[in-house]
């Protein structure tokens, strides 16, 4: 099981690194774009379409990374102050809730890839990207987070702490950036 | 009727529960649509979570975020101190007023009221009680002014309420300003009264009379800040850049402040590209989530029954936003702004809209009714920001911010009665 863990958590941890790498490419993208814009009056043709699956990957390649840190909202209101033995009977049942419908998630952005790999959809710019590219990128990418529900699972059963990547006091400064707005 | 029953009865159980509040909202969805419709719901979720996370129009909100995180490793909160400091050492509250002028401009560099409280206040905070003012005043107005981070634009959750509702982004950030500039005045004046009538509050500072060539002198710190606002915020308006190509260019100047503070460095900037892809997926699952749930809903003809149902209890337009305004304070106090909007726009939106009210001004509305969700406990997550840097009591904090929230209530009754503040300016910027 320890090996298992290890798997999910690495391929969590390189989808998380993943997406900062995707957000730093939309990052340059962008800035080459508006450059060139100004200096020569031209343009980067395929900037909308790849904007797209950068920002795709941004928002997907971490979702597994940011469970295993407590990243993700809940609303633990009626459940913040239960005794230790209903609290892990409900972690357990969210978890395979959240194991269940990502995993549902995954698969269906799978089968979307698989389906357009097969009738061999290509993208309306004029790149002509074939779209199971971009399409099974997701599919992999919303992986993470599917994974990551087993690992929480496996860690439950397990009685290990269920968020390893959670920092153990964070400063202020970290927990205010991961808030929501 | 029975399918808003389903919906309403599954949400609350699974967000009751405690499932993560993406994952509960697509899941309601699901479960709605596989019970009264005969669809390939798996097919339609997988189209539909691909089409909304890879729309163009959102690569501002990751940007944005990246840009809040570059320049919380810098000097930022430091220089505006120090900029900021002198000129409010007369004013009736003294440094207390650096609390909201400092939100205020920190504001239109940062998208977030969280992420506002808490770099202002990791510089006032310690300054504030050190020169012994009234804690209570100083936390409260702190996570008061803090508000002022969604409301002057760049706005994350005006974003995402553009992408939703297709509202121009632009004309929302514009529609922010205002309230956010009066709202920011009503909170320094409150802060004024009070000190007048307590001077214990605000202690005489010494060494206050700074000469005026000193005081410009120190006001050059303000400068790289200005620089920035002028970037990002001037460059939309001027009509030359989109809110990405602005949140580009934000994330540039942020690095070149980084650069000019020594601070720039390869670490600096992975930490903020990983804190920048922590907030990014905690967003775009909910967005998800929220998007899907909000067509599964359309299916079910859920927003013409809700919306059939409001308009037989004829509220009129000032009555419908007043029950909205208690629905969302409720809400609030146990949801953040983000899942509260995107869970009720598909039913409130068209109400509103039926009702006379514009979508700019209802975006702004629902800022303001998202923040103070932020600052009601027990879930309020300005307050959580501000325990953490001074290690005070939630509920002595929450009663503390209560005056601040008070006046925010008031505030927007009074754009609800005067709609015109919120529009004048969208309006002039065609």
């Amino acid at each position: 099981m320890r090996i298992v863990l290890r798997l999910i958590d690495g391929y969590c941890l390189a989808g998380g690194i993943l997406a900062a790498l995707a957000l730093a490419a939309l990052f340059l993208i962008g800035a080459a774009e508006i450059l060139l814009r100004y200096a020569f009056s031209a343009s980067l043709p395929f900037i909308v379409e790849y904007n797209g699956y950068l920002l795709g990957i941004v928002f997907m390649a971490g979702l597994g990374y940011v469970l295993g840190r407590g990243g993700h909202i809940r609303v633990r209101v009626a459940t913040a102050s239960l005794p230790p033995a209903a609290a892990t009977a409900v972690e357990a049942v969210c978890t395979l809730l959240g194991l269940l419908i990502s995993g549902y998630l995954s698969l269906a952005l799978l089968r979307l890839a698989l389906g357009t790999w097969q009738i061999g959809t290509v993208s309306y710019f004029a790149s002509q990207t074939p779209l199971y590219l971009p399409q099974g990128a997701m599919a992999l990418a919303s992986l993470t987070l599917t994974l990551a529900f087993l690992a929480r699972l496996l860690r439950l059963l397990a009685g290990q702490p269920l968020e390893p990547g959670r920092p153990a006091a964070p400063e202020p400064a970290r927990r205010a950036l991961e808030l929501p707005e | 009727m029975s399918a808003i029953l389903v919906v309403l009865l599954a949400g609350a159980a699974l967000l009751g529960l405690s499932v993560w509040v993406g994952l509960a909202l697509m899941g309601v969805g699901v479960l709605g649509l596989d019970i009264f419709k005969t669809m390939a719901v798996q097919k339609f979720l997988g189209q539909d979570v691909y089409t909304s996370l890879t729309s163009p129009e959102l690569a501002a909100l990751p940007l944005f975020i990246l840009m809040g995180d570059i320049l919380f490793h810098t000097r930022l909160a430091e220089q505006l101190f120090r900029g900021l400091a002198p000129w409010t050492t007369r004013l009736p509250g003294g440094l207390l007023h650096v609390n909201v002028l400092g939100c205020t401009m920190f504001a239109a560099a940062s998208g977030s009221s969280a992420a506002t409280a808490a770099t202002i206040g990791k510089i006032t905070s310690p300054e504030l009680q050190r020169r012994g003012y009234d804690r209570d005043l100083s936390t409260g107005s702190l996570a008061g002014a803090a508000v002022l981070g969604l409301l002057i634009p760049p706005s994350l959750v005006l974003i995402v309420y553009g992408v939703l509702t297709k509202v121009s982004v632009l004309q929302l950030f514009a529609a922010g300003i205002v309230p956010g500039l009066l709202l920011a005045f009503c909170f320094s004046c409150y802060i004024a009264i009070r000190s007048l009538l307590a001077r214990r509050l605000a202690p005489a500072q010494p060494g206050a009379g700074t000469g005026l060539w000193r005081r410009l002198a120190l006001a050059l710190n303000l400068l790289p800040i200005l620089g920035l606002v002028v970037l990002v915020i001037g460059s939309m308006y001027a009509g030359i850049a989109t809110p990405s190509e602005a949140a580009v260019m934000g994330v540039a100047g942020a690095l070149a402040i980084a650069a000019l503070q020594r601070v720039l460095t390869l670490r600096l900037i992975a930490r903020a590209l990983m804190s920048a892809v922590r907030t990014s997926a905690m967003i775009g699952l909910i967005l998800a989530g929220a998007l899907f749930l909000s067509k599964a809903m359309a299916f079910l003809a859920i927003p013409a029954q809700a919306a059939a149902a409001i308009g037989a209890l004829d509220l009129g337009p000032f009555g419908l936003i007043l029950v909205l305004l208690l629905f969302y304070i409720l809400l609030g106090c146990f949801l953040d702004g983000t899942s509260m909007m995107v869970m009720t726009l598909p039913v409130t939106f068209p109400l509103v809209a039926a009702a006379g009210y514009d979508p700019v001004w209802f975006g702004i509305f629902l800022v303001l009714v998202a923040e103070m969700g932020a600052v009601t406990p027990p879930v309020g997550f300005n307050l959580f920001v501000i325990q953490d840097l001074t290690g005070e009591r939630l509920s002595r904090i929450g009663w503390a911010t209560m005056p601040f929230f008070l006046i925010m209530v008031a505030f927007t009754l009074f754009l609800a009665l005067f709609p015109g503040v919120v529009l004048w300016l969208p309006g002039a910027a065609g």
